[in-house]
């Protein structure tokens, strides 16, 4: 899902939204004019400072340790093959296993990814947030959010006012991201609005629909930053229907049929058909990415992801509350309330963001908002109505202008036959 | 006839409307209870209840679905799904065409 920033939750919110999906923290917020890239590079050296004193490296001797025992301990996540993968992947050579340069090369990588929008934590761990932005595929590769957002600029900001409505902007999103969606080899979604009006978005995996908030696409015109939240958002929920065709091809591929894939997961036969034709087998990067995913949504993790969404949603409706209640009346106690309430909802949202799936999604949407560069033309200005009778000031039996038809100026010429 | 008895006519009444209508022009349809349901309810109508993740949006609903529903592999059929309530009780049903 993703909030409709400004809306629902206008100023401390969605400046909420913006600092957890750059991780910055609440106190590093007077640095925000220095941006966020500036912040985020900042975060990672104090981050290294509020934990042990790190080593000559990034991490800890103790940290290293740590990282390595990670990965020890999940021979199914980690077995050779894929080390030798992650391995390569980072520059490394091939041979060497589970070693210190693995896992400071995996700490590099994350902190050359501060700069993002979405931090990663520096660990050395190739967790499920880390792992698919090390083997980018399907979505998550830039290029393809950039192209996708110059697709949503020509395609649908350009031509924003010869849409009829809302919803034809929508399917037009739709058919967009849907050829993307059929290229990576994800089924299409079909379009839908999301009724709830402080989401901007978010995916429906029983239904394969993609809900995306009418409030944007339903003015005359779009500004530049609502078009290119709208294509971050767009893309940010394909990434999600990716995510959910992946665990679908993991558990394909580790022998559920069709019919078992609807009852585990909830999603349409249709989809599970597919997913059953196309399994994920055997031990690929991309296994263990769907796998992190799968662990998160329906596995072990599946509880937490609940308490934590459950959280959320508790959160942003008590800021609501404490928000209304202080602009009715601006107390002291009001104040701190809303202090509080804004506090547990950053809490909330940092942990809803820390979530797999929904790191990744955050850490993919933003690539579509590079490929869109303005907002929407300027509507048409309005057909002037047809000028009034022109009104014969001259005299009645005034003479004709030299050179000019006499019936011209003829007062005449409006008398009735 | 009970309101039970009712409601279970009402809802094979509407998954074998779902599941002969032609493939393509419909996948699924929303039908919101007159008043909300235990899921036990249900599940001595539809068999065994399990719950689903939620979706992406936190404010989604919770979904529970009912498993006996889900046609067999080369079959069409309709699969009930609930949505609760905040009191975890059934107050709407979504009737999804299902065909593999």
């Amino acid at each position: 899902m993703r909030a409709l920033a400004g809306q629902r939750r206008p100023a401390a919110a969605s400046r909420a939204r913006v600092e957890t999906s750059s991780g910055v923290p609440p106190w590093l917020e007077p640095l925000r004019p220095a941006g966020n890239k500036a912040i985020t590079g900042l975060l990672a050296s104090v981050q290294r400072d509020d934990k042990e004193a790190p080593s000559a490296d990034l991490l800890t001797a103790k940290q290293i340790a740590d990282a390595k025992l990670f990965y020890k301990l999940q021979p199914q996540l980690y077995p050779p093959d894929i080390v030798v993968q992650l391995r390569t992947a980072l520059g490394l050579l091939p041979v060497g296993g589970v070693d210190d340069e693995l896992v400071i090369s995996v700490a590099k990588f994350q902190l050359a990814e501060a700069g993002g929008s979405l931090a990663l934590k520096i660990d050395g761990k190739a967790g499920p947030r880390t792992l698919p932005r090390i083997f980018r595929s399907g979505l998550n590769v830039a290029s393809e959010g950039e192209a996708f957002g110059k697709d949503v600029q020509t395609g649908v900001v350009d031509q924003w006012a010869t849409f009829a409505d809302a919803a034809a902007r929508r399917d037009a999103l739709v058919v967009l991201v849907n050829k993307k969606l059929v290229a990576a080899g994800v089924p299409p979604v079909t379009a839908a609005f999301d009724e709830n009006p402080s989401n901007a978005g978010s995916f429906d995996f029983s239904t394969w629909q993609m809900k995306i908030g009418r409030k944007r696409l339903d003015g005359k015109t779009i500004s530049v930053e609502d078009a290119k939240d709208t294509a971050d958002t767009v893309w940010h929920e394909a990434r999600h229907t990716e995510q959910w065709f992946r665990m679908a091809q993991l558990r394909a591929g580790q022998g559920l049929k069709a019919p078992a894939l609807v009852k585990e997961l909830g999603i349409p036969a249709a989809e599970a058909a597919k997913a059953r034709a196309a399994p994920i087998t055997g031990k690929s990067p991309l296994a263990v990415i769907a796998q992190g995913w799968w662990d998160s949504v329906y596995g072990a993790g599946g509880a937490h992801r609940g308490a934590v969404l459950d959280e959320i949603d508790a959160a942003s409706k008590a800021l609501d509350k404490a928000r209304a209640k202080f602009g009715a009346n601006k107390t002291a106690q009001n104040k701190a309330a809303l202090v509080k309430a804004k506090a547990r909802f950053d809490k909330a949202f940092a942990a809803y963001q820390n979530l797999p799936e929904e790191n990744d999604a955050w850490a993919t949407g933003p690539a579509a908002a590079v490929g869109v560069t303005s907002g929407s033309p300027e509507p048409e200005p309005e057909p002037e109505p047809a000028p009034a009778p022109a009104v014969i000031e001259e005299p009645a039996g005034a003479p004709p202008t030299p050179g000019e038809s006499a019936h011209k100026t003829m007062p005449e010429k409006d008398l009735p036959e | 006839m009970t309101g039970a008895a009712d409601l279970a006519t009402a809802i094979e009444s509407l998954r074998a409307a779902v599941a002969r209508s032609a493939a393509g022009t419909l996948r699924h349809v929303t039908v919101e209870l007159t008043e909300p349901h235990d899921v036990s309810d249900l599940e001595e109508i539809l068999g065994a209840a399990h719950e689903l993740p939620r979706a992406t949006s936190p404010s989604s609903a919770r979904r529970v679905q009912f498993d006996d529903t889900v046609p067999d592999e080369g079959e069409v059929g309709a699969t009930v799904l609930a949505e609760l309530d905040g009191g975890g009780r059934v107050s709407s049903l979504l009737i999804r065409r299902d065909e593999y």
